[in-house]
């Protein structure tokens, strides 16, 4: 873990071991204790936008990632499925900690490929995030076209019927 | 019918017979008080060495003459003589092969091998072997002078070594060169060479192997007395007397090896790409070591009420192991997945 926070400065990994407070749904679970805990061995400003938190339940022997904002646009479902599969057999062991090295491993394949890729083409990577744009700002440049097109319409006297 | 009932009785009286024990020894009254009075021990005949009264003293036995010196050198073993339907074969004609087994004592198989090696040998020497596979009891007859028979099938063409070889009794083997060679070696390297020669062969169990052993044995002594008949120098290792079994030559070591692929003058050359290689190999791994990954920061929209982050991603169970992770790839409910 030091090693992928040496490689990666702006992100960091947590992990959450044990279970999941009697919440069924891990998905949930790693939602709402990405959303509201707080890592004492981070600067209380830093934020978890940047986080990846792996929760292992070993009751319910499952696991799961939750990922911060920050990482919205480089990671999906299908690249946390790759990290949690290569750990699958460790965990079905019961050698977590070695299955725990491996995800990260994993992660940390996944997340230089994509930071060579933010780099030589960044855009793709905002459009995955960028907001959809707003009716009213659309139907706004639309008209503000038009009315353009009016003024320097085809010809003197002549106007639409 | 009587006969067959008077068969029956008498099985029947054996039976009875061999069934009926012997009668129990007793004691007697006489030995019976001497035992309780302490003046006689039972068995104490098998205790000591007295001679019980009665008997007549045991002889004396004379050592067994050993084996003299002539017995020991010399096998005692009948000969036997060859018979006289091969006797053309083996000594009429100079032969057409470099193995003479008419007799048939080796089997094809172990013929072919025998003479490829000797056909391999002539190829690489001068020297032709020539070897006459005889019984191990069987003799030449006396009107058979090997030296002559030399001297008539092997003074012409190639030069020869004959060897007259004893199947099972490599120690009869004799060794006979071609006249011309006879004036270049002496007679002591010839014994030795066969001595050396029965030496590796009697390493063997088997008759083939150690025809085999003997035949190795003598190519590489006639290689050198090749050498020595050309004028070159041996070793002294090699002719002398108390020579030790060949060893196997030893495989070049890695630094010979690596002499030989390498050529001189490009030692330094190859030690500084190497050199250079491993530098920029340490380099790269520091330089790696060193990287930094960085993403852009992009804005995102907060979704499901989350200030940090709404990441889903995948979750995977690992309580058995069916499913397979594979199986689990598509994150669908359990009820929803096939059996």
């Amino acid at each position: 873990m030091q090693r992928f926070n040496r490689q990666f400065p702006q992100l960091f990994v947590a992990v959450h071991t044990g279970s999941c407070g009697g919440m069924a749904n891990l998905r949930q679970f790693g939602f709402w204790f990405l959303n509201r805990a707080k890592f004492e061995d981070l600067p209380s400003d830093r934020g978890n936008l940047s986080a990846i938190l792996l929760v292992i339940d070993a009751d319910a022997r499952s696991a799961g990632i939750s990922f911060g904002y920050g990482l919205d646009a480089f990671l999906d479902e299908e690249d946390t499925f790759q990290c949690l599969a290569r750990a699958h057999a460790y965990w079905q062991e019961g050698r977590h900690s070695e299955g725990l090295v491996k995800a990260i491993e994993q992660l940390a394949i996944v997340l230089k490929r994509r930071s060579r890729q933010a780099r030589r083409n960044p855009v793709r990577f905002e459009r995955k995030v960028a907001r959809p744009a707003r009716i009213d700002v659309l139907a706004e440049k639309i008209g503000s076209g038009r009315r353009a097109e009016s003024f320097d319409g085809p010809g003197n006297g002549e106007g639409s019927p | 019918m009587r006969r067959g009932l008077l068969i029956a009785w008498f099985v029947v009286c054996a039976f009875r017979a061999s069934a009926i024990e012997p009668a129990l020894p007793s004691w007697g009254e006489a030995d019976r008080a001497a035992v309780k009075a302490g003046k006689w021990v039972p068995g104490s005949l098998l205790l000591t060495d007295e001679v019980p009264a009665g008997e007549p003293p045991a002889e004396k036995q004379e050592p067994l003459p050993g084996p003299t010196a002539e017995e020991l050198v010399v096998d005692q073993t009948p000969l036997t003589q060859i018979p006289e339907s091969f006797l053309g074969e083996y000594f009429n004609e100079r032969p057409k092969s470099l193995l003479i087994d008419p007799q048939k004592l080796l089997s094809p198989q172990q013929y072919r091998d025998r003479l490829a090696f000797l056909d391999y040998h002539a190829t690489d020497s001068s020297i032709d072997l020539v070897i006459y596979v005889f019984g191990m009891d069987q003799e030449i007859p006396g009107e058979v002078r090997a030296e002559e028979l030399a001297e008539r099938l092997y003074s012409t063409e190639r030069q020869a070594a004959v060897v007259f070889y004893f199947l099972g009794a490599p120690k009869r083997s004799v060794l006979y060169l071609s006249p011309s060679l006879t004036d270049t070696i002496s007679g002591a390297e010839q014994t030795h060479a066969v001595e050396s020669s029965v030496i590796k062969s009697l390493e063997k169990a088997d008759v083939v192997d150690q025809l085999e052993a003997f035949s190795m044995q003598i190519s590489t002594r006639l290689y050198w007395l090749e050498q020595l008949s050309s004028g070159s120098a041996i070793p002294e290792g090699v002719i002398s007397r108390n020579e030790k079994p060949e060893s196997k030559p030893m495989a070049p070591r890695a630094s010979e090896r690596l002499n030989k692929m390498i050529p001189p003058g490009w030692w330094m050359p190859g030690v500084v790409l190497v050199g250079l290689i491993v530098v920029a190999l340490s380099m790269n791994a520091w330089l790696r070591q060193r990287i930094r990954y960085r993403f852009p920061e992009f804005e995102v929209e907060p979704r499901l009420g989350g200030d940090q982050g709404a990441g889903i991603g995948a979750v995977i169970s690992f309580a058995k192991s069916s499913p397979p992770p594979a199986q689990q790839r598509e994150q669908v409910p359990e009820y929803q997945r096939r059996s």
